[in-house]
């Protein structure tokens, strides 16, 4: 069974990690942006589980998508994946997680944002495209999305090129591409945070915690009137 | 290519871009209809980044002028660094492609 | 108006994304008004305000459709459109079917059901109140309007970015105390402006405004129940009288306006509310202004009277404007966190004054306030309705 398990576990690429960086949101609240370990999937899972209720803006698919890759990770099925996550004082408001194709192109998975209004989504899917290009070295990045809107506004805010040829592995549909030169075009416009974190804001961030199940549902779908 | 026009008042010389049954001025009733062109003054801009979904654009600039004979309009800038007083240029270009049709306008340069 | 006209009932769905479609909408905002009234089967007459339910929800007659679910036929309905000001004319319809004495009791409704499509879509919608040949061709959206409007205002009077942000403060601040408002959030100065951070939590719509200088896209209703003198005595309510209405027009196209930052519809129509209800500007204990953006606060605030020009954002500076302040403008949290369902606007503006001269707006409550205002702006200012109400006893 060890050597069977050997063949199915993905070789990994020991990449260079993301340094943590802190955001002031529009609410005066401060966001860390930091690298998720392994082991901190099984509390994303959890929120990940709940959000696959949500239909709204497609959080149903992303969500469910999103705990197929974790998963993954956790149980060595994914090669090269790493997760980002956005905390206030420690609660989980986003996370965002790609994969390297090769050591010069980037894949980007889901972005999903548990707080609205507050463009956390944006922060994070900037925080994403910054590890591929400046920490991890890589040419492009292959970009795909399930939401029409967030898709549209990430098409136009970086003027993602076409990739008619790459097949993208998010359902085979096809791929778009922030380039390096892309990424440094809008980076001033779209690419924030401060560096290095506090050791007093990095121990709050420490350990993630989630909302439960309801609560961040209705946080994420709005609460209907 | 298609002309945007101005209408003058026959009884007081009163020139708007936009057609009245009565003249804003005098209420006159007779206009002559002649193509809106020229140098033109710039009253002010806005570069719009919330745009409609038939533009692909980041943003596009819009601006406020007035021709040299007091007419106004509004219409679309291609100018780098606009400044309120600037003087531009008209032209008739498309300003616009809704539900795949190129719809003309005046824009200014 | 041949005889006074008042408040008897007041109601208001949460603004913001609405589960269920535009009647339900219009239905919850009618039952919390003529509960609120006690009135139902009284009612004469129903005018229901709406923009876009032709473009954005595929529906039209609402009048018709309303007297239908609450079983109100053959009550004599129908549906007033004027932009968003909409709500503003059906309660001014209302209010003369009132005041003519053709009717003792009407039912005016709000409502509007803008995020079935996409902000894109909702932005586009708005966009068509522009002028057809000379504005909407260009892409010009409500935000481009302000935004010109913006430059020039702000370079006459001195107005900063900061003055505009202290709107989105104060009225996400009082939006926090209202459980109505589509934005129960309140912002930061450092977060939207002068952190290098604010470029991306705070980008721009339409230069120089930026995202928190413009209102929600929002689901929401309105009601109110309006009455003779006679009927409102009954109800055992305090008595809120709508003692001025002042309506005017102004050029469709914002380029033919002799100087552009010339508001003067709403100095018209905030003129002829004042005098009808015999006050001053000055009298006013607590305003509703229509901040669609937030320049539209400080602009409204100097051209309906209640500061000299070019000092609305130095009375906002100082706190005059908040609550607690001297005159406490958009309490509600204004179009700027109570949100902005088009249609329903001009009435949830009444409805909030109403409460607030009754003494029922719980947090938020202005101390003591017996006059207010409400300026409702329609097109960009082509069309504005101004109200002036009274707390009698
Ligand atoms: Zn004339």
């Amino acid at each position: 069974m060890a050597q069977l398990e050997e063949v199915l576990r993905p070789q990994v690429w020991e990449f260079p990690p993301y340094p943590a960086k802190s955001i002031m949101l529009a609410s005066g609240e401060t966001m860390v942006i930091r690298q998720a370990k392994r082991e901190e999937v099984p509390v994303m899972l959890k929120a990940a589980a709940a959000l696959t209720h949500v239909e709204r803006d497609f959080y149903d698919i992303v969500a469910a998508r999103a705990y197929a890759e974790l998963l993954g990770w956790l149980r060595y099925r994914v090669r090269d994946e790493y997760c980002l996550v956005g905390l206030i004082d420690g609660m989980l408001v986003g996370l965002v997680n790609g994969r390297s194709l090769s050591k010069k192109v980037g894949v980007s998975y889901h972005t999903i944002a548990m707080r609205r209004g507050l463009r956390i989504g944006a922060h994070l899917f900037a925080s994403k495209m910054e590890y591929h290009v400046e920490y991890l070295g890589q040419q492009e990045v292959y970009i795909v999305a399930e939401s029409p809107i967030g898709f549209r506004r990430w098409m136009i805010e970086y003027g993602l090129e076409k990739r008619p040829q790459v097949h993208h592995e998010l359902g085979g549909v096809m791929s778009w591409s922030l380039t390096r030169d892309l990424y440094f075009a809008a980076k001033d416009r779209l690419v924030v945070g401060e560096r290095p974190v506090s050791d007093e804001l990095l121990e709050k961030s420490a350990t993630i915690t989630v909302l439960e199940d309801d609560a961040l549902i209705q946080q994420v779908a709005g609460k209907l009137k | 290519m298609t002309e945007i026009s101005a209408y003058t008042c026959k009884d007081c010389g009163k020139r708007t871009h936009v057609r009245h049954s009565h003249c804003p001025a005098c209420k006159g009733t007779s206009f002559d209809e002649a193509p809106l062109s020229g140098k033109a003054r710039l009253l002010t801009f806005t570069r719009v980044h919330a745009l409609s979904l038939d533009y692909e654009d980041r943003h596009i600039t819009l601006g406020i002028v007035e021709f040299e004979d007091g007419c106004r309009a509004l219409g679309r800038l291609y100018v780098d660094d606009p400044r309120i007083g600037m003087e531009l240029t008209a032209e008739i270009g498309i300003v616009r492609v809704h539900e795949l049709e190129e719809v003309k306008g005046l824009c200014f340069k | 108006m041949l005889r006074d006209v008042y408040i008897a009932g007041c109601g208001m769905t949460g603004f913001g994304r609405a589960a269920g479609d535009l009647l339900d909408i219009l239905e919850e905002a009618a039952l919390a008004a003529t509960e609120d009234a006690g009135l139902f089967s009284e009612i004469e007459s129903v005018f229901v305000a709406n923009m876009g339910a032709g473009i954005l929800n595929h529906m039209s007659g609402l009048g018709s459709a309303l007297v239908d679910r609450l079983c109100l036929y053959p009550t004599p309905a129908e549906l007033v459109e004027n932009g968003p000001a909409s709500g503003g004319s059906a309660a001014k319809i209302g209010a003369y079917a009132v005041g003519s004495g053709a009717v003792d009791v009407a039912l005016v409704v709000g409502g509007e059901k803008m995020r079935a499509v996409t902000g894109w879509e909702a932005t586009d919608f708005v966009a068509t109140l522009s002028h057809p040949q000379a504005e909407y061709i260009y892409g010009v959206t409500l935000p481009a309007l302000a935004g010109m409007f913006a430059r020039l205002y702000m370079e006459k009077y001195g107005i900063t970015p900061e003055h505009l942000a202290r709107v989105a403060l104060k009225n996400h601040e009082n939006g926090t105390k209202n459980p109505y408002a589509h934005i129960q959030q309140a912002v930061s100065l450092d977060g939207i402006l002068n952190r290098p951070e604010a470029v991306v939590n705070n980008p721009w719509v339409a230069e120089p405004l930026r995202m928190f200088d413009c209102c929600p896209v929002s689901d929401g209703g309105a009601a109110l129940v309006l009455c003779s003198k006679e009927v409102a005595e009954k109800t055992g309510k305090p008595l809120v009288k709508i003692s001025g209405i002042g309506q005017a027009t102004d050029t469709h196209a914002v380029h033919e306006r002799e100087d552009p930052i010339e508001l003067k519809a709403v100095q018209l129509a905030a003129k002829k509310a004042f005098e009808e209800a015999g006050i001053k500007p000055s009298d006013v204990d607590v305003a509703e202004l229509h901040d669609a953006f937030t320049i539209l606060e400080i602009a409204e605030s100097e051209q309906v009277g209640f500061f000299e020009r070019g000092t609305g954002h130095i009375a906002l500076e100082k706190g005059e404007t908040s609550l607690g302040g001297k005159l406490p403008i958009n309490p509600s949290g204004g179009l700027k966190a109570r949100g902005h369902p088009v249609g329903a606007t001009g009435v949830a503006q009444l409805v909030e004054i109403a409460w607030q001269l009754r003494g029922d707006a719980g947090e938020r409550q202005v101390k003591n306030a017996r006059t207010g205002f409400t300026c409702n702006f329609g097109g960009f200012g082509n069309n504005v309705l101004c109200f002036v109400l009274e707390r009698e006893n």
